[in-house]
């Protein structure tokens, strides 16, 4: 049983007079991975939403995306967190908890970002998406 | 269980242990016959050790109790007892020790007044209801926990500390006297875990009398003991003997 971040990849489609916008989910070639880690969570797979872990003992969690069909540089994502240590049972020890406080993005592919719901949970307690990244659009 | 389901069952056994007196009045449409106190049993639970090491092989489980006959038909108990429990899963350990203490009541299925006699009973089915209260100390150790993915480890301790639980049983069996008030006996028992003072109950693997932590547990026992029965109910057993 994990428990991680569920982020969802979202477009902001503006209209002509540029004052409606039509949002819709984007499917898009991600690389993942934390910074400071070597081991890359998403290398170069096509995405729709993911799920990331945040740090146990530490509360702030850094993560660098990047899109594999664009030069654009990576954008590093901060997520600021709470930890919350819960006992499950003898045999399996216990789970850390997460609530999201913050996040903080650099904007060279992403235009914003916005916290849907700041508890993280596991796949089996999570009510939905944690996160919901807003992608600058191609043109 | 929810909490609201938990006083709902606490309340049914309140009501059933006030009710069970006079729904056997009725249904056997005559007073209850003297002599009143009928005796004193004890008895110690030989399953009960056996029932502690089928839980895990360092579980120690001892019980005994003692009940007061009143009419024959109605057996006021009490059940003391101590566990003592040292488990390890994977490097993690949990310790617990206390004694346990059960007061309910049991209620003989059998008529004990027969033609408007009384009848001296020996031998007898019976029903039952207990509250039970266990005082205890545990301690869990050495829980691991890493950060699979960031990297990073740290040790985990729940240091000694004393809660307390409590918990509700039905209880049936059957009691056999066997020769010159040796008696023996069996039970079985349903337990439902109605409250603990503990931080999260998740944490009380074993409760001492109760068993592995779940939300509701069965056991078994066997008893032996002794029933020392007073003088009027031995002239009430020479009677039944002249017969």
């Amino acid at each position: 049983m994990y428990v991680s971040m569920e982020v969802e990849n979202y477009e902001a489609v503006f209209d002509s007079t540029g004052d409606n916008a039509t949002l819709r989910q984007r499917t898009l070639p991600l690389s993942i991975g934390g910074v400071g880690v070597d081991s890359i969570l998403y290398d170069s797979v096509s995405l729709s939403e993911f799920n990331v872990p945040l740090k146990v003992f530490d509360t702030v969690s850094q993560f660098r995306i990047m899109r594999t069909d664009t030069v654009l540089p990576a954008d590093t994502l901060s997520v600021y967190h709470d930890n919350s240590m819960e006992f499950l049972s003898l045999e399996c020890g216990c789970i850390t908890y997460h609530t999201l406080r913050r996040v903080e993005t650099t904007t060279h592919i992403i235009d914003s970002i916005i916290i849907l719901n700041d508890d993280v949970k596991t796949s089996i307690e999570s009510s939905g998406s944690n996160l919901r990244i807003y992608f600058r659009t191609d043109d | 269980m929810t909490e609201r389901m938990r006083i709902n069952i606490l309340a049914l056994l309140v009501l059933v242990s006030a009710v069970m007196p006079v729904q056997a009045a009725e249904r056997e449409k005559t007073p209850f016959l003297p002599p009143l106190f009928r005796g004193v049993s004890a008895h110690f639970d030989l399953a009960s050790p056996i029932m502690g090491l089928a839980a895990g092989s360092n579980v120690h489980n001892y019980e005994a109790m003692v009940d007061v006959s009143i009419y024959d038909r109605f057996f006021p108990c009490l059940e003391v007892g101590y566990t003592n429990v040292s488990h390890a899963v994977d490097e993690k350990s949990y310790k617990a020790q206390s004694p346990f203490f059960r007061l309910g009541m049991n209620m003989n299925l059998l008529k004990t007044v027969r033609d408007g006699k009384a009848q001296n009973i020996r031998n007898y089915a019976y029903v039952g209801v207990r509250y039970a209260f266990a005082p205890m100390t545990y301690s869990i150790g050495n829980i691991v926990m890493s950060d699979g993915y960031w990297g990073g480890e740290t040790v985990i301790d729940y240091p000694a500390e004393t809660v307390y639980a409590g918990w509700a049983e039905i209880v049936g069996g059957v009691r056999i006297d066997f020769v010159a008030g040796f008696t023996m006996g069996w039970s079985v028992r349903i337990k439902a875990l109605m409250h603990t003072s503990a931080e999260s109950k998740d944490l009380l693997w074993y409760v001492p009398g109760f068993g592995k932590n779940s939300t509701t547990s069965f056991s078994f026992s066997y008893t032996v003991g002794y029933t020392f029965r007073t003088p009027a109910t031995k002239k009430l057993m020479n009677i039944d003997k002249d017969k």
